[in-house]
């Protein structure tokens, strides 16, 4: 047996947490349903090929294809329900409950997991982007300096306020996983209205984020020195209400589990 | 150091309308394999996930290996969680080394002898293995760790004849070692299990209503499986 005081002093890497949830796990019959990523991913790209064939007259909007992206937030929010309720599906929840870490580390190991997983996605949609972009450009023969400026400056804005919202969305999901499995289930309408009202907030001010109109003139990669300091400020609370709800998730998993 | 393992002092926890324990006072010492027995709903996971920090319990006051239950005594204890499954990606060799990182005082070549013991095929994924299997990986997962406290809740649950065998004798080995550590054990297969216990706690509507040395509640009360049917009855 491992000396006492040995045992007490073992402590386990952050990052390997985080590794660890960074895994996407869901058990049963995914090999079943893997022919279906084939027939989106076919979808997506035969759609994309009809739009780009379609460009050629309004090569000068393409940019504006860009803010399909900040449907990615959606996505953010259901990577961190599932990066927690994954361990009640997968009948796990008893072993990472009981790893000698806080609740508190053990949340934010599934946060910052969540978000790295969402970067991943992000960074493979602004490659799709990009390319769709050059191609539908060159198709319509308008591969120019000012037009290929205008649609990277709209892309590089459109990720940079996707960046600064994200951790709000994925700390939500997180929170909201969490939430699920405790006795304080019957909040998560209250949840529901204090979000859409956050959200409301943002969009708001959201319609005034120079994410394209000046992204025509700006030089290349810089439209995030346009932001206001209210705008930042914005995102800076939003960050912290961001960790103010991965604390709150480990309150809840600490407690008020319902086991 | 507590010379006792595990102790409760009039501990109470209820979900919702149902007590799962009432005022349950218990002593458990050190170095013992402890039957932690009585009928479904009795109050046993409760219990356990007590001692492990999952749930808190509403009054009374609960003691680890001398500490109050939580995050940083679970270095010291390994647990099996009821109805568990195991991450259904990993291999037994992928799960060694997550244990490795995550579990204190897990060790290696324990870990490959009771694999080569219990017949486990290193290279299955869990997500692909029976039942009875897993819930040998799992266990594995619990015997190789070098702790004094070890909790094992229904390993033996849902598990074939011959599994539930190499599951026994998978701990009779780690019974077997010269520092042996404390160990609970809740079960329904009392039949099996009955030889290796040396204590027991008999549970019913979250009471302790008899708990004591095996060999002394035998001469007193008859086999454990006796001393169960007559609490169910």
């Amino acid at each position: 047996m491992d000396t006492t005081s040995s045992l007490a002093l073992a402590r386990i890497p952050f990052w390997a947490l985080v590794k660890h949830d960074f895994k996407r796990r869901k058990r049963g019959g995914l090999r079943a349903y893997r022919g279906w990523w084939w027939v989106y991913a076919l979808g997506v790209c035969a759609a994309l090929l009809v739009l780009s064939a379609r460009v050629g007259q309004a090569a000068e909007n393409l940019r504006f294809a860009w803010f399909a992206v900040f449907g990615l937030l959606f996505l953010s929010f259901g990577l961190g329900i599932g990066c927690t309720a994954n361990e009640w599906r997968n009948g796990t929840v008893g072993w990472w409950l009981t790893l000698p870490v806080s609740r508190g580390r053990l949340v934010l190991s599934k946060w910052v997991a969540t978000l790295l997983r969402t970067l991943w996605v992000y960074t493979r949609v602004f490659l799709l982007m990009a390319g769709f972009g050059l191609y539908s450009l060159a198709v319509a023969g308008q591969l120019h300096y000012h037009t290929l400026v205008a649609f990277f400056n709209t892309g590089v804005g459109a990720y940079t306020l996707l960046l600064a919202l994200t951790p709000l969305p994925a700390a939500l999901g997180v929170f909201y996983g969490v939430l699920m499995q405790s006795r304080l289930r019957p909040a998560v309408p209250l949840v529901w209205l204090a979000f859409g009202l956050v959200w409301w907030q943002v969009s708001t001010r959201g319609n005034h984020l120079p994410v394209a109109s000046h992204a025509r003139v700006s030089p290349l990669f810089q439209v995030w020195s346009l932001w206001s300091w209210h705008q930042v400020e914005a995102v800076l609370a939003m960050w912290l209400l961001a960790v103010g709800l991965v604390l709150g998730a480990a309150v809840v998993l600490d407690r008020y589990l319902a086991l | 150091m507590s010379e006792m393992a595990v102790s409760l002092h009039h501990v109470t926890k209820s979900y919702g309308r149902k007590q799962a324990l009432a005022d349950v006072s218990l002593a458990i010492p050190r170095g013992r394999v402890v039957g932690i027995l009585g009928p479904n709903g009795a109050g046993k996971s409760t219990l356990f996930r007590i001692l492990t920090g999952l749930v808190r319990p509403e009054a009374g006051e609960v003691r680890v290996l001398g500490e109050s239950p939580g995050w940083r005594t679970n270095r010291q204890v390994a647990y099996l969680p009821d109805r568990a499954r195991w991450y259904p990606d990993h291999t037994v060799a992928d799960a060694l080394r997550w244990a490795e990182t995550f579990l204190p005082g897990f060790h290696l070549d324990t870990a490959h002898r009771l694999a080569a013991l219990l017949r486990m095929d290193e290279h299955v994924r869990a997500g692909q293995m029976s039942r009875g299997q897993e819930a040998r990986l799992m266990l594995l997962m619990c015997l190789a760790r070098r702790v004094p406290l070890v909790v094992l809740d229904e390993p033996l649950a849902g598990i074939d004849a011959p599994s539930r065998a190499r599951i026994l004798e998978g701990i009779v080995s780690v019974l077997s070692e010269e520092e042996r550590p404390t160990v609970l054990l809740s079960t329904h297969e009392l039949y099996e299990a009955e030889p290796l216990l040396d204590y027991a706690v008999f549970l019913t509507g979250g009471r302790v209503v008899l708990a004591g040395d095996a060999e002394t509640l035998r001469r007193q009360h008859g086999s454990m499986r006796h001393i169960l049917e007559t609490l169910v009855t």
